[in-house]
C-alpha cells in the first residue's frame, strides 16, 4: 500500500462532482435545448406570440440597461428578480439583434437552456439512482417531450428557472441523504434560496427540505439528546443560511425599490390585486372560494399527470423496501411547491393556472426513476444473454442471491432488490418497468388535453393570435413617438402596463417610466419636467384602478384630465388593450 | 531576501512617486481620486472573495491532502526510521514545559532516533529552571541560545538547526499536542511522495476550541485555513504560507534555500514562499496538531496583529524583484500570492471602511458618499457587500463543518464580531510594519488552564 497523494491530483475518499463531459444525459439536454430554442423562436419571431410575463420580466432587466434612468432597481422587485438578472446579460446584445428585447427571445434562451438542464438533472437523478442506461435517458425524455415542459422550455417564462433550482436541490438532498456530505448541504441551500428569488413557492420547498434535513440528522446523530440535537441545528443551518439570506436580500430590496418588503404579496402590481381584480371571472371558471374549488384543482393536477397517485404509492413501495431515504427529497421539495400551489389557490391566493402546478410533472419522473430502480437489471445485456444462453424462462426469478435489507441498512445504492431482487418475480419487474414509463407516457396526451381544455388551460388551439393584436397597436404607438424626434424624458408612461411602447421603441430614453427615481415628482408635475407627452392605457387593462397615471389622474384616459389634447390612439375593435396619447398643453 | 529591511531601495523610491502622485491628485481633485481609490479597493475586495471562495470551494470538492492510513505509518520497521529533529523554541514559558514533555513523550517515535531540541533563551532562567527540574530522558536535550539580536522564534530555530541530527526536522511550539502518529506519518509520506515535495504541513486545531466564544471563532477559522484553503491552493499548484508549527522538511533542503528570516515575524510564511520560489512544493499532512488557542481579546488582537504584519512584510519581500518572481511562480501563482498574502491582512484592513460607508450611506445618503461611487463601483461593491461578506460567512460554516463539532458551526454564524477583531489587529499591524517592524509580538500561552496572566507554576 502507498500513500495516497495530493499535487493538483484528486484523492479518492470524497466522490467529486466531475461528471464526463458530453455524457448519455448531456446530449439529451442539448438536443432538448435545440427543440425548446427552435420552438421559441417560431412562438415568438415567426408567429408572434410572446407571453406577457416573460416580455414584463425581460423588460424589466431592459430598463436597468436602455432606459434614460439605468439603474439596478429599475428591475422591479416587485416579482422575485433572478429571472430578469439572468436574462440582463444577454440583452447587452440587443443593440446588434434587437429581437433579445423586442420578442423577448432572451427570456427564451433562458427558458430553453434552464429547462433543457432540467432535463440533464433527471439523467444524473436517475443514474443516481442506478437505473439501468436506456431507461436513464427515457425518463428524461419522457420528462422532456411532455407538451407543458416544451411549451415552457420555449416560451421564456421563469417555469424552467424554477423546475431547474428545484430538481438542483432535490439531487443535492438526495445526495446528502445518500452519503452525509457537506458539499450537498451548501448545494441544496443555495439551490432553494436561488429558487425563492425565482418564485416564492420555493418557501414551501425551504421549510420542507430543511424539516427533513433537521430530522435525519437529529435520527442519525450519535450521543445523547441535547448533542444530537447540536447536530441537527448545524446541519439546517447549513441548508437555512443562504435561503434566509435570499429572502432578506430580497425583501430589502423589494423594500428600497417599491416601499413593501414583501411586494409580491401586497403591492398594486403584486398578486392579491391580481385576485381581487379577477374575482368575478375566477369564480365562474375555477369555483374559487367554494368546494367546486377542489375537483378543479384536482383536475388540473391529475391533468398534467394521471398516474403521479399511482407513481406515489408504487415508488413509495420500492423505496420503503430498499430502505432508500432519499425518497423524502423530490416529496419535501417538488411534493412542497406542489402543496403550496394547491394551498395557495384553495386559499384564494392565486387565480388556479395550470403552470402554477408544473412541479408535477418532474416530481413524476423523479418518482418513476426511484420505481426504475427496482427493476434495473432487467434490461441489463449480460443477464438477458446469459439468460437466453442457458435457457432459462425469460419468466423467473433472478438468479442472484437475495440480500437482505439488514446487511446493507446505510446503502441505498445498488442494495436490496436492485442488487439482487430474487423476492420479486421477473413478471411483477416487469410490470413495474410498465407502470413507471406508462406513467410518464400517458401524461404527455393528458396534459395536452388539460391544456386544449378552456377552463383548465387556456384552450388555445392556435398560436399567434392572442397577442398580435396588442403587438400590433404597442408597435404602431411607439412608431409615432419615436417619428417625433423626441428628447430624453418627454414621454410619460406606467411601465407595468406599457412595457411593450418601451420595448418596441427605437428611442427607450424618451420614456419616463415608473421605475425611474424621478417617476414620482415627474408624474406630479409633469410640466415643469418637460413632459410632451403621456401615453394612457384603456382602465380594463391589467390593472384594476387603471395605470399609474390614470390614479394620479383619474380622468386622464377619457380626457386628458386638463392636462393635455388627445394627440394619438392605437387601437383594434376586438382587443381590450387602447393606449391613447395626450399631448401636455403647458398654459 | 531579508526582513531586515522592509522596503528596498527601489521600493522606496516607487512609494516615494506613489506617494507624492496621489496627495498632488488629492489635492488637485480630491473626489475624483477618492473615487478611483475606491474603485481600485472594490475591485481588490472582489478579487480577494472571489479567489477565496474558488480555492474553497476546489478543496471541498477535490481534498488534496496527504492522507497516510494509521496501518501504513505503524507498519515501518523501526530500522527504517530516520533520526527525527524536533525543534521546540519557548521564551519565557515555565508554566508549559511540563505538559510539553507530557505530549512529546506521546509521539510514537522511538526515543532513540528522536533528537527534541528545547531551545531556550541563554537568559531565561525561569525556563531552563522549569525544564531543568523536569528532568526529560536523554532524547530530549535542553539547548541554551546565546544571547544575539534579533531575539526572536526564527533565530533560535537556525541555532537549533545548526546542531540537527535528524534527516527530518519538524517544529512545535511549546503548548503543542501532536498527533501521535504524525512523525510517523510524514516518514511515510516523505517516503513515498515526489522528492520535490521538502515540507509537510500538518493541520492545525485547537484543544480549548469550546472554552469561550473566541476560542470557537479561531477554531472555526484554523478549520477554513488548514483544511479548505491550504489544500485548494495546493491543488492550484499555489505557494503556501506556512503555519507556525508542525511543518515538518527535509533537513538538507532546508539548510540549502537558508532555513527561517529571523527577522520576519511570520518567517513561516515567508519560508513556504522560498520554498516554492526555489521548485520545491509542500503538501497538506492529514494529521492534526493541537494548539492552545488564544481565548483571551487582547492576547489576540496581538497575536494576529503580529501574523498580519508579517503577511505584509513577506509580501513587500518577495515582490522587490517582480520580473524574478513572475518568472519562478508564473504570473498565476503571484497572483494567488498577493491576493492571499498581501489580500488576508489588506481585506481585514479594508472592511471597516467600506462598512462604515455603508452605514454612512444607509444613515444619511450624503452627497460626497455618492460621489465616490460611480455606478460600475456601486454596483460592484454592493455585490461585494452582500455576496462577499454573505459568502464568506456561509464559507466559515461550511468549513467548521468539517471539524465534527456543531457547535463551532453555530459560532461561525456569529463570526462577523471575529471579522471586527480582525481589523482592528490588521490596522495595528499596519501601524507597526511601519514604525516597529521587526517587532515580536509575544503570544502569552496557558491562558486555557490558569484563569489570568500569571505564569503558573513549573510542571502544572
Amino acid at each position: 500500500m502507498t500513500v495516497r497523494q495530493a499535487f493538483g491530483r484528486p484523492l479518492a475518499y470524497v466522490p467529486t462532482l466531475r461528471v464526463p463531459r458530453f455524457s448519455d444525459g448531456g446530449w439529451l439536454a442539448l438536443a432538448a435545448f435545440v427543440v425548446y430554442l427552435l420552438t421559441g423562436a417560431w412562438l415568438a419571431l415567426v408567429a408572434r406570440d410572446i407571453e406577457p410575463d416573460s416580455w414584463s420580466r425581460t423588460a424589466n432587466a431592459y430598463y436597468v440597461l436602455f432606459s434614460r434612468d439605468p439603474h439596478l432597481g429599475a428591475i422591479g422587485f416587485v416579482w422575485a428578480p433572478l429571472h430578469s438578472m439572468v436574462i440582463l446579460p444577454l440583452l447587452v446584445f440587443s443593440p446588434v439583434w434587437p429581437e433579445l428585447a423586442t420578442h423577448a427571445f432572451a427570456a427564451i434562451i433562458v427558458s430553453a437552456a434552464f429547462m433543457a438542464g432540467c432535463v440533464y438533472l433527471l439523467w444524473r437523478i436517475a443514474s443516481d439512482l442506478r437505473v439501468h442506461r436506456i431507461a436513464a435517458l427515457a425518463i428524461p425524455l419522457l420528462f422532456a417531450v411532455n407538451p407543458e415542459i416544451i411549451f415552457h422550455g420555449a416560451n421564456g417564462l421563469s417555469e424552467g428557472l424554477f423546475l431547474f433550482l428545484l430538481l438542483g436541490a432535490t439531487w443535492a438532498l438526495m445526495r446528502w441523504l445518500d452519503g452525509r456530505e457537506v458539499l450537498h448541504l451548501t448545494v441544496l441551500g443555495s439551490a432553494l434560496g436561488l429558487a425563492y428569488l425565482t418564485r416564492y413557492e420555493a418557501v414551501a420547498a425551504g421549510a420542507a427540505a430543511l424539516g427533513i434535513v433537521g430530522l435525519v440528522s437529529l435520527v442519525r446523530a450519535r450521543g445523547r439528546i441535547p448533542d444530537r440535537l447540536l447536530v441537527a441545528s448545524a446541519d439546517a443551518l447549513i441548508v437555512a443560511v443562504p435561503f434566509v439570506v435570499a429572502v432578506a436580500v430580497f425583501a430589502i430590496a423589494s423594500w428600497v425599490a417599491v416601499g413593501h418588503p414583501f411586494a409580491t404579496f401586497d403591492s398594486a402590481y403584486g398578486n392579491t390585486a391580481q385576485v381581487d381584480a379577477g374575482r368575478e371571472a375566477l369564480l365562474e371558471r375555477t369555483g374559487l372560494g367554494t368546494p367546486a374549488a377542489v375537483p378543479f384543482v384536482r383536475n388540473q393536477v391529475l391533468g398534467l399527470m394521471p398516474a403521479v397517485p399511482l407513481l406515489l404509492i408504487v415508488a413509495g413501495i420500492a423505496a420503503a423496501r430498499r430502505r432508500d431515504p432519499r425518497i423524502l427529497a423530490p416529496l419535501a421539495v417538488l411534493g412542497g411547491v406542489l402543496l403550496f400551489a394547491i394551498v395557495a389557490f384553495l386559499t384564494e391566493r392565486t387565480v388556479g393556472i395550470l403552470r402554477f402546478y408544473i412541479s408535477v410533472i418532474p416530481l413524476a419522473a423523479v418518482l418513476a426513476s426511484f420505481v426504475l430502480a427496482e427493476t434495473a437489471h432487467l434490461l441489463d445485456h449480460h443477464s438477458l444473454r446469459a439468460r437466453w444462453r442457458t435457457g432459462t424462462a425469460f419468466f423467473q426469478r433472478p438468479g442472484r442471491p437475495r440480500r437482505l435489507p439488514s446487511s446493507a441498512p446505510q446503502d441505498g445504492r445498488g442494495a436490496g432488490i436492485a442488487g439482487g431482487g430474487g423476492a420479486m418475480p421477473r413478471g411483477l419487474l416487469l410490470l413495474l418497468s410498465a407502470v413507471a414509463l406508462g406513467s410518464l407516457l400517458v401524461g404527455a396526451p393528458s396534459t395536452l388535453a388539460t391544456r386544449l381544455d378552456p377552463r383548465l388551460g387556456d384552450g388555445r388551439t392556435e398560436f399567434g393570435q392572442r397577442h398580435l393584436l396588442r403587438a400590433e397597436i404597442s408597435e404602431e404607438a411607439a412608431g409615432w413617438l419615436d417619428r417625433q424626434q423626441l428628447p430624453a424624458g418627454s414621454v410619460l408612461l406606467d411601465a407595468a402596463t406599457s412595457f411593450r411602447v418601451v420595448m418596441r421603441s427605437e428611442n427607450p430614453r424618451q420614456f419616463v417610466i415608473t421605475p425611474d427615481r424621478d417617476f414620482a415628482q415627474v408624474l406630479a408635475n409633469p410640466v415643469l419636467y418637460g413632459v410632451r407627452y403621456m401615453l394612457v392605457t384603456s382602465p380594463v387593462f391589467e390593472q384594476p384602478g387603471g395605470d399609474a397615471l390614470a390614479a394620479a389622474y383619474p380622468s386622464i384616459y377619457e380626457d386628458g384630465a386638463g392636462l393635455g389634447r388627445l394627440a394619438y390612439e392605437a387601437s383594434r375593435p376586438d382587443e381590450v388593450l387602447t393606449y391613447r396619447i395626450y399631448e401636455v398643453v403647458s398654459d | 531576501m531579508s526582513a531586515i529591511r522592509t522596503l528596498s531601495d527601489e521600493q522606496k523610491q516607487a512609494l516615494a512617486v506613489v506617494g507624492a502622485i496621489l496627495v498632488v491628485a488629492l489635492i488637485v481633485a480630491t473626489v475624483p481620486t477618492l473615487a478611483v481609490l475606491v474603485a481600485i479597493a472594490t475591485v481588490l475586495f472582489v478579487a480577494v472573495f472571489a479567489f477565496r471562495i474558488w480555492i474553497f470551494m476546489s478543496a471541498l470538492r477535490k481534498p488534496s491532502m496527504v492522507h497516510v492510513p494509521d496501518e501504513v505509518a505503524r507498519a515501518i520497521p523501526e530500522a527504517e526510521l530516520p533520526v527525527y529533529t524536533v525543534l521546540v523554541p519557548a521564551y519565557h514559558e515555565p508554566q508549559v514545559i511540563g505538559r510539553l514533555i507530557g505530549s512529546l513523550s506521546k509521539l510514537d517515535y522511538p526515543a532513540v532516533k528522536l533528537d527534541i531540541k528545547l531551545l531556550l533563551e541563554d537568559d531565561d532562567e525561569e525556563t531552563i529552571a522549569a525544564a531543568e527540574a523536569a528532568s526529560p530522558g536523554a532524547h530530549i536535550e535542553i539547548v541554551r541560545v546565546p544571547y544575539s539580536e534579533p531575539r526572536t522564534k526564527p533565530k533560535a530555530c537556525n541555532f537549533g538547526l545548526l546542531q540537527a541530527r535528524g534527516s527530518l526536522v519538524t517544529i512545535y511550539d511549546a503548548e503543542d499536542r501532536p498527533e501521535p502518529l504524525q512523525l510517523r506519518r510524514a516518514v511515510a509520506a516523505f517516503r513515498d511522495l515526489d522528492p520535490r515535495i521538502a515540507c509537510l504541513q500538518a493541520k492545525l486545531s485547537y484543544h480549548n476550541a469550546n472554552q469561550n466564544m473566541l476560542t470557537r471563532w479561531f477554531t472555526a477559522e484554523y478549520g477554513m485555513w488548514f483544511m479548505q484553503f491550504l489544500p485548494g491552493l495546493v491543488a492550484h499548484n499555489a505557494p503556501i504560507p506556512l503555519g507556525g508549527t508542525s511543518n515538518h522538511f527535509r533537513r538538507d533542503i532546508l539548510q540549502d534555500i537558508g532555513a527561517w528570516d529571523p527577522y520576519n515575524v511570520t518567517e513561516d510564511a515567508d519560508l513556504g514562499l522560498r520554498l516554492h520560489r526555489a521548485g520545491y512544493r509542500t503538501g497538506v499532512l492529514d494529521s492534526t496538531t493541537y494548539e492552545e488557542a488564544n481565548s483571551d481579546p487582547v492576547n489576540w488582537i496581538k497575536q494576529r496583529s503580529r501574523w498580519y504584519k508579517g503577511y505584509l512584510q513577506t509580501w513587500l519581500i518577495h515582490m522587490r524583484d517582480p520580473v524574478r518572481i513572475v518568472r519562478e511562480l508564473g504570473v498565476r501563482g503571484v497572483i494567488a500570492f498577493t491576493l492571499f498574502v498581501l489580500g488576508t491582512p489588506l481585506l481585514a484592513m479594508l472592511s471597516p471602511i467600506f462598512w462604515g460607508l455603508t452605514a454612512v450611506w444607509i444613515l444619511g445618503r450624503p452627497d460626497f458618499a455618492a460621489a465616490l461611487f460611480p455606478a460600475w463601483v456601486y454596483y460592484l461593491s454592493l455585490f461585494a457587500l452582500v455576496v462577499g461578506n454573505f459568502s464568506f460567512l456561509y464559507l466559515t460554516m461550511v468549513g467548521s463543518y468539517r471539524l465534527r463539532d456543531p457547535r463551532i458551526v453555530l459560532a461561525a454564524l456569529l463570526t462577523p464580531a471575529y471579522w471586527v477583531l480582525m481589523s482592528i489587529a490588521a490596522i495595528k499591524a499596519f501601524v507597526q510594519l511601519v514604525h516597529a517592524p521587526s517587532f515580536w509580538e509575544k503570544t502569552v500561552h496557558g491562558l486555557d488552564q490558569a484563569t489570568g496572566h500569571e505564569p503558573a507554576t513549573p510542571g502544572a
